[in-house]
């Protein structure tokens, strides 16, 4: 049951990431990483 | 111990190849290794448990001691990626910190068992490139290029770096860039073992490079080199395969089997190739010094390991000054990983005594079956080895810590005179077993090295190809009847280190780097009035690197090296196994492979 939710979660995850974020265009781009390992 | 002492662990390949360790100990690089050492099981992925037990051992540590585990990667961004098709971002971070790391890690499990004291960070896999590259480089502040396969979700990225600050400016998203790029085309030549890139690089000097428009069409790319291969590829077996047969219809040519023959229009893609990623690390190099202004660049990330193109950067002079680390790819990403967390601890300005990059263990017992052929050595033990070499015999050199990367640096090496007529032939198909085309790379003593070769600047890793002087070249002819005898063409004194295109992967050696070799080189100076030999890693084809005497020995038997120093003694190959025992020993790596 847990493992069924866990699963359905992560789609839906899935879902909205790529519903909400366009795909990159070729190229460099500014990068918006952080560079600080604490916190990560 | 102390509780107040920093014990770091560097872990490296959770991407699923050439897991390592490298261990800390307040700011003092105490070791680091590679678990296919260990396993051997070339490029090995597995969690590094023995890479990790050396380096404790060697730190005199126990497991509880580690106050931090830095991992060269962050597993959930790469699952989030490869589940989505969506770079990283914000809301894939903000996933990150409600979500922990280990979620989706596989290494991370035994990592906690082993290590249930520690605090556990995931840096961004390029990041510990940088750092691996930066922090062994003369430089104080540097521009950095790193490009690879592929990181969590990206595969180049540029920026600054100095003591203090790590500014990540600019990436090309995706895992289908130019690492990929090289990938595909390697494995449509047929070289399908992984981490064969190097292979195709050796070939590409013998081809012409006129299928580069015939490739071009495969992928976009601009001025910067922002490049992408058309349609998705993703970094696994089957998706890479799927993609191959575009390379077909783009060269006309079938995809190779690697039982093909390797005729001139496949070494003519190869060449193509190798263009096509000069060409675009160029572009990103000179946009990157107009974008930073910095003087000095980083080179680093699986791509960098492209020693031709190191070497033909360096030599552009498009930054002033430029390091390709021997650890700025994944054999070293635990050492990279590492070295972020200390800059951070640091905040200012230092540099890691790498001690050579030999940072492996020394090689241990000599075999007591060995005893029987000892070489009784009288007077000078490197003037006699010299001697030896000098007429013709293939020695196997192990002594000392063993070198951490994918190059043998002199401490578990096969040497040999590099003037002997065949002798790239020879050590190819009755030492090393493996295709024939590729050169090898000499020892030259550093202070001899501008007398034969275009560059007086070091290359104590073997990072960077130079030329070989005018002076010293014979001349070729125009048309080779084949590839072999292309290959064997006398065109220089030193022919088996030297490539058709009169290039050679060289290693210097200083006195105060390796005193060992630099004895020995002398010594074969003396005795030949040449400064260098051939350096090849002791292994065979689909072998990692031996590592432990015992190993060492297993290996001599087996092939026909004619002598094997181990550490200060030498020995004679009693030459007893048959032809079918060592093909039978031998096959167990082309396997594994």
């Amino acid at each position: 049951m847990a493992q069924s939710i866990r699963r359905i979660g992560l789609k839906v995850l899935v879902a909205l990431l790529r519903f909400f974020t366009p795909p990159a265009p070729a190229g460099w781009r500014r990068s918006t990483r952080p560079t600080h390992l604490r916190g990560s | 111990m102390n509780s107040s002492r920093s014990v770091v662990l560097g872990i490296g390949g959770l991407l699923g190849h050439d897991a390592n360790a490298a261990l800390l100990i307040d700011g003092r690089l105490i070791a680091s290794s590679q678990e296919e050492r260990h396993t051997r099981r070339k490029h090995d992925g597995a969690f590094p448990r023995h890479a990790i037990a050396e380096a404790l051992a060697m730190g005199g540590i126990a497991p509880r001691d580690v106050t931090d585990v830095v991992f060269a990667e962050k597993p959930l961004q790469t699952h989030l990626f490869n589940l989505s098709s969506r770079p990283s971002n914000a809301f894939t971070r903000a996933l990150g910190r409600l979500l922990p790391e280990r979620a989706a890690g596989h290494y991370t499990q035994p990592a906690r068992t082993l290590l249930p004291q520690a605090k556990f960070h995931y840096a961004w896999h390029h990041l510990t490139h940088v750092a691996g590259g930066f922090h062994t480089s003369p430089f104080e502040r540097a521009a950095f290029l790193c490009i690879d396969g592929k990181g969590e979700d990206y595969s180049a990225s540029m920026g600054i770096i100095d003591g203090s600050r790590l500014d990540l400016l600019a990436e090309q998203t995706y895992e289908n860039g130019l690492g990929m790029f090289y990938t595909l085309v390697t494995m449509f030549l047929g070289f399908h073992s992984f981490g064969s890139e190097y292979k195709v690089m050796g070939l590409a000097p013998y081809g012409t490079p006129r299928y580069v428009n015939k490739l071009a069409r495969l992928f976009t790319t601009d001025e910067r080199g922002g490049f992408r291969l058309k349609g998705p590829v993703r970094f696994q077996w089957d998706s890479l395969l799927a993609a191959l047969p575009r390379i077909a219809e783009a060269t006309g040519l079938p995809v190779r089997d690697k039982k093909d023959p390797l005729n001139g229009d496949y070494i003519d893609v190869a060449s193509s190739l190798q263009q096509i990623f000069e060409d675009e690390v160029f572009k990103m190099a000179r946009y990157i010094r107009a974008e930073t202004g910095e003087e000095n660049l980083v080179f680093c990330g699986g791509c960098a390991q492209n020693c031709v193109t190191a070497g033909k950067l360096r030599a552009a002079k498009i930054f002033r000054g430029v390091f390709n680390s021997p650890v700025g790819g994944d054999m070293g990403s635990g050492l990279g990983a590492a070295l972020l967390l200390e800059r951070e601890r640091r905040g200012e300005q230092f540099k890691i005594e790498h001690n050579g990059f030999y940072l492996g263990d020394e090689p241990g017992l000599i075999p007591a079956e060995a005893t029987p052929w000892r070489i009784d050595v009288k007077g000078d033990f490197d003037d006699f080895v010299a001697s030896q070499l000098a007429q013709g015999k293939i020695v196997a050199w192990v002594r000392g810590r063993m070198e951490l990367g994918a190059r043998a640096l002199g401490a578990r090496s096969i040497l040999a005179d590099a003037r002997r007529p065949g002798m790239q032939s020879r050590l190819n198909l009755a030492v090393k077993f493996r295709e024939s085309f590729r050169p090898f790379a000499p020892l030259v003593l550093a202070e001899d090295c501008a007398h034969w070769f275009d560059t007086g600047e070091p290359s104590d890793f073997m990072q960077y190809t130079a030329s070989l002087l005018p002076a010293r070249r014979a001349p070729q002819p125009e048309e080779f009847a084949s590839l072999r005898e292309r290959l064997d063409f006398p065109r220089s004194e030193i022919a088996s280190v030297v490539h058709v295109d009169y290039s050679a992967r060289i290693q210097t050696i200083r006195r105060e780097n390796h005193p060992d070799m630099h004895r020995l080189l002398t010594a074969f100076k003396r005795h030949t009035g040449v400064p260098i030999l051939i350096n090849t890693s002791f292994n065979v084809s689909g072998q990692p690197i031996v590592r432990s005497a015992a190993e060492a020995w297993e290996c001599f038997l087996n092939t026909d090296i004619d002598l094997l120093v181990l550490n200060d003694q030498l020995f004679r190959n009693p030459f007893q196994k048959t032809r079918e025992e060592k093909l039978t020993w031998l096959n167990q790596f082309a396997e594994l492979a």
